[in-house]
């Protein structure tokens, strides 16, 4: 399903956060938003998922008005895999799963046969099936967060959105998660803060830097070194990967940084050496 | 990682099939807690003699062959008091239970938005206040009143200007106004002439079910009844807020609303319960805790386990309370925090993976 | 439970140290608490007492501006004519009414050190369970006032009491015939109900949870004299909460209840159970003044005489 963002603006206690964004979501398309930190991609995943309610803008999924939708409906049609995760009271993974169906139950409304198939199904797609009865407290990381996506995928949404999914899982756990959403087929918006995944797993990629899209488009249109040193001030060199075919984004520190002098690879010159020079300890 | 799902005890049996047995459990304890319970007080009547006086009063059957005094016992004082101990125990452990949920908050329990110290300036005014309404109800009127009063306080204090409520700022304010009242209770208790007064408020915030009268069940028990049900046709919500504030939302709580109320619901019951017995601690803080280790998180199952074992808690701390130094009793909430504590500490030993032990 | 404790815990502080104090007993003997001893002179100055606490207070002259820190005291005071020089009295004070007049310096927890010192005193008397020793020094001390504790535990000790508080300010005469006819009442109290058979008598102090009064407690003493047996003379406490079932188990022949808590006849006898109960059945209900059983003054026979005439109708036609 197809989301539409136009010119939202949010902002709390006076500073504006959000200063009019705009992108969309094809229909069954993955979009990546990635930013600096504080430079609003969570606020704006937020006033999708209605959690925040923006000042101005408007918000369309599909044909429907999120900003006007109640909560309920809304949740229906988003599902969301959040940073948050369950705290101190314990929940067995398969409750956690079967959360995703309230919004389609009513008060008294009983769990069917069909809800428990829906929700037995989405664990086994992330491969958690055989956890279900574990404690959610006693998962790894990444198992939590494979529980979180089967979740949202027991949601039966139409879009998803995700923010830092891959936030403090270990790289195969990374590769697992996001591959999973890329195979779901669903639209997808996620936040994320390494851009070599994103480059692997999004169609396009929506840059945000203060409160604005700095720029869009495909990973290779987006990811370029002058863009990175302007949004995240870092030098880089961005390579298309061969074995991939997607932008690989290798990052310069100081540190390593080649000296002035001559090097004996002729890296010289290349656009990562330009502001080198810095002493290193 | 499969061997370890199996290591057993410490997560996995809460599936449904298992759960209705530890409820139809629960139910045949309750039953036979308030069977044992009514033949056992500071004065011996023979079990028979106590069947043979309720199937008497219940259906007129039998002619008396007992004392009056028996019959009184039984009827008027027994009865009531174990049925009142087992509606207010469910009561103040469904409470407990939503509010935990409610707040998100593990340490929440039925007066952690001041409605034990607003009950007890109620119950002040009336002990040492001499301010009588309401006759024999003073007391109860005035200590639902004050819890109340004290909720609603506790909820427009806790809004913030944009009209949130979040859980953070509400227990911020329960705690605010639980000092405050307590506060007011002191200076009463203070101002009061008569060292008698004082040892009356503290009986009385003490909790006890010694005044219980048949009167007493209509009101607490439908509140029971109603509440309980109200909550479970939520329970989905109530386990979606239990996950996470964001969670919730994106789940389809409207979590606002709904906390506000959730809130209102737990306060009027609240009131209710500490109307008939003054303020009994722990039960509402520990039951749900307690069951949630049995059964699991999810308020379809928590809610009548919790209601079913938070009565059966209070009837027997109720029977330790009237006999332990016949002929004097104790006040029930010193037996509940007295006997439940160490049990809960030793629940939570055993069940090492519970509250954050091995997290992560 | 948390947000409670920050009051309880020094409430029962203090309800400790009352059953503490209602059971120890004092240190001096004789039935008042206290002994006197000094030279049997006119003026009866320099005079020497040894107070409940076993504290030696030597007088010199007659005490001027006197602190009262309970109402019996303050009642005694009044009875034996050294009604103007009580210059400071407690807020529970309200007998005999001429006591609204004097200024309050405290409640029965003990006075206020400023109010007192501001009122240039020259003797305090403490009357309350909390008055150690160690209290009663310090008060000394801090308000530069003779101060002598009292704690009579029994109506007897009341009633020689009145004798030694009189002796304190120096109208021993008038103290001498206080005394005298409160024994003589007592007496008489005494030899109406001697014949009569003991009635068993529940005391209430307050009705929800239900509170009595024990052994200990005034009440326990003034039934005794008063020819009835209390029925909870098994508790161990001089004002428990006590077991309703008992109560209709053991069925006291008479029911009293303290006036002020508030009670009415109707009320008793229509709680639950309570039909069944002989007193309620024959009108043997009564509600009594509670003033003159708790406090050990010079109205304590009147409270004694109050229970005799309840549960010994035909003794006093």
């Amino acid at each position: 399903m197809r989301l539409d963002v136009e010119n939202i603006v949010w902002g709390a206690d006076g500073r504006k956060i959000l200063r009019g964004v705009s992108l969309e979501v094809g229909s069954g398309e993955v979009v990546g938003l990635i930013g600096p930190n504080g430079s609003g991609k969570t606020s704006l995943l937020r006033c999708v998922y209605k959690v925040l309610e923006p000042q101005a803008g408007l918000i369309s999924l599909g044909e429907e008005d999120v900003l006007r939708s109640s909560v309920r409906r809304m949740a229906r049609r988003t599902a969301v895999v959040p940073q948050e995760t369950p705290g101190e009271f314990d929940f067995a993974v398969r409750e956690i799963a079967a959360m995703g169906r309230s919004p389609h139950k009513g008060l008294f409304e009983r769990e069917t046969a069909e809800d428990r198939e829906i929700v037995d199904d989405s664990l086994s797609r992330v491969g958690m099936l055989p956890f279900a009865e574990r404690q959610f407290s006693t998962l790894s990381g990444g198992e939590k967060q494979k529980v979180l996506v089967a979740r949202a995928l027991a949601q039966k949404a139409r879009l998803l959105v995700l923010d830092e999914p891959t936030n403090h899982l270990d790289v195969g756990h990374q590769l697992e998660v996001l591959g999973l959403v890329r195979g779901l087929g669903v639209s997808a918006l996620a936040a994320l803060h390494d851009l070599n995944l994103a480059a692997l797993f999004c169609d396009r990629i929506y840059v945000l830097s203060g409160g604005e899209v700095f720029a869009s488009g495909t990973p290779d249109e987006v990811l370029r070194p002058e863009l990175i040193e302007t949004v995240y001030g870092v030098a880089s060199e961005v390579r298309i990967h061969p074995a991939t075919g997607k932008p690989h984004v290798a990052f310069l520190p100081e540190s390593l940084r080649p000296r002035p002098g001559p090097r004996p690879d002729g890296q010289e010159g290349e656009r990562g050496a330009r502001r080198s020079g810095g002493a290193s300890p | 990682m499969d061997e370890t799902g199996g290591k057993g005890e410490g997560g996995g049996k809460p599936v449904a099939s298992g759960f209705s047995g530890v409820l139809l459990a629960l139910l045949a304890g309750l039953f036979a807690s308030v069977t044992l319970a009514t033949i056992v007080g500071p004065v011996w009547i023979s079990p028979l003699t106590v069947w043979k006086v309720a199937l008497h009063e219940a259906t007129g059957f039998l002619r008396p062959d007992w004392s009056a005094a028996e019959g009184q016992i039984v009827w008027q004082i027994r009865f009531p008091r174990v049925l009142l101990a087992a509606v207010v125990g469910a009561g103040l452990s469904v409470v407990g239970t939503a509010l935990q949920a409610a707040v998100r908050n593990p340490l929440a329990d039925p007066f952690v938005l001041g409605g034990s110290s607003g009950a007890s300036v109620g119950a002040v005014l009336v002990i040492a206040g001499g301010v009588q309404f309401f006759g024999i109800y003073s007391l109860s009127v005035a200590a639902f009143v004050g819890a109340s009063v004290a909720f609603v306080l506790v909820l427009a204090l806790a809004r913030s200007p944009g009209g949130h409520t979040s859980p953070l700022r509400l227990i911020l304010a329960g705690v605010a106004a639980s000092y405050a009242l307590s506060a007011v209770t002191s200076f009463l208790v203070l101002r009061a002439d008569d060292p008698e007064e004082v040892r009356s408020v503290l009986f009385w915030t003490l909790g006890s079910l010694g005044g219980a009268r048949w009167e007493y069940l209509t009101l607490p028990s439908a509140a029971l009844i109603g509440g309980t049900a109200l909550l479970l046709a939520q329970s989905r919500s109530l386990n979606a807020l239990l996950a996470g504030e964001e969670t919730a939302v994106t789940l389809g709580v409207e979590t606002d609303g709904f906390r506000r109320r959730l809130l209102i619901l737990c306060g009027l019951l609240t009131g209710t319960m500490v109307a008939v017995s003054g303020t009994i601690g722990f039960v509402g803080l520990m039951v749900p805790h307690t069951v949630r280790l049995v059964v699991g998180a999810d308020h379809r199952r928590v809610l009548p386990a919790a209601a079913l074992s938070g009565a059966i808690l209070l009837v027997w701390a109720d029977v330790v309370a009237r006999t332990a130094i016949s002929p004097e009793e104790m006040p029930v909430g010193v037996v509940t925090s007295l006997a439940g504590a160490p049990f809960f500490l030793w629940l939570m030993r055993r069940k090492r993976g519970a509250f954050g032990g091995e997290g992560g | 439970m948390h947000k409670k404790a920050s009051w309880t815990l020094p409430m029962l502080l203090f309800l400790f140290s009352l059953s503490a104090a209602c059971s120890g007993d004092g240190p001096a003997g004789g039935p008042s608490g206290a002994n006197t001893s000094g030279p049997e002179e006119a003026s009866g100055y320099p005079l020497t007492i040894t107070d409940a606490v076993g504290r030696e207070v030597t007088f010199d002259s007659r005490p001027k501006r006197i602190v009262s820190m309970a109402p019996s005291v303050t009642e005694t005071l009044f009875a034996v004519g050294a009604a103007n020089r009580v210059v400071g009295v407690t807020t529970a004070d309200d007998y005999p009414p001429e006591v609204e007049a004097v200024e309050r310096v405290g409640d029965y927890r003990g006075p206020n050190v400023e109010k007192v010192l501001s009122l240039n005193t020259d003797l305090m008397i403490l009357s309350f369970d909390g008055a150690t020793e160690g209290y009663a020094e310090d008060m000394a001390e801090k308000t530069r006032t003779k101060v002598v504790v009292l704690n009579p535990k029994t109506v007897d000790a009341a009633i020689s009491s009145v004798g030694l508080v009189a002796k304190l300010v120096g109208e021993r005469e008038k103290g001498r015939v206080v005394e005298e006819r409160l024994r003589d009442e007592l007496g008489r109290i005494g030899e109406k109900v001697a014949g009569e058979p003991k009635p068993t008598v529940f005391y209430e102090v307050w009705g929800d949870p239900l509170q009595t009064a024990g052994p200990g407690s005034f009440i326990d003493d003034a039934i005794r004299l008063a020819g009835g047996t209390n029925v909870a003379a098994d508790t161990g406490d001089a004002y428990p909460e006590y077991s309703k079932e008992t109560l209709l188990q053991r069925d006291p022949d008479y029911y009293l209840a303290g006036r002020s808590s508030g009670v009415t006849v109707e009320e008793i006898s229509g709680r639950p159970g309570y039909p069944a109960l002989g007193a309620v059945k024959d009108g043997r209900v009564t509600i009594v003044n509670d003033d003159l059983v708790v406090r050990p003054g010079p109205r304590i026979v009147e409270g004694v005489r109050e229970i005799a005439e309840a549960i010994h109708p035909k003794a006093f036609d």
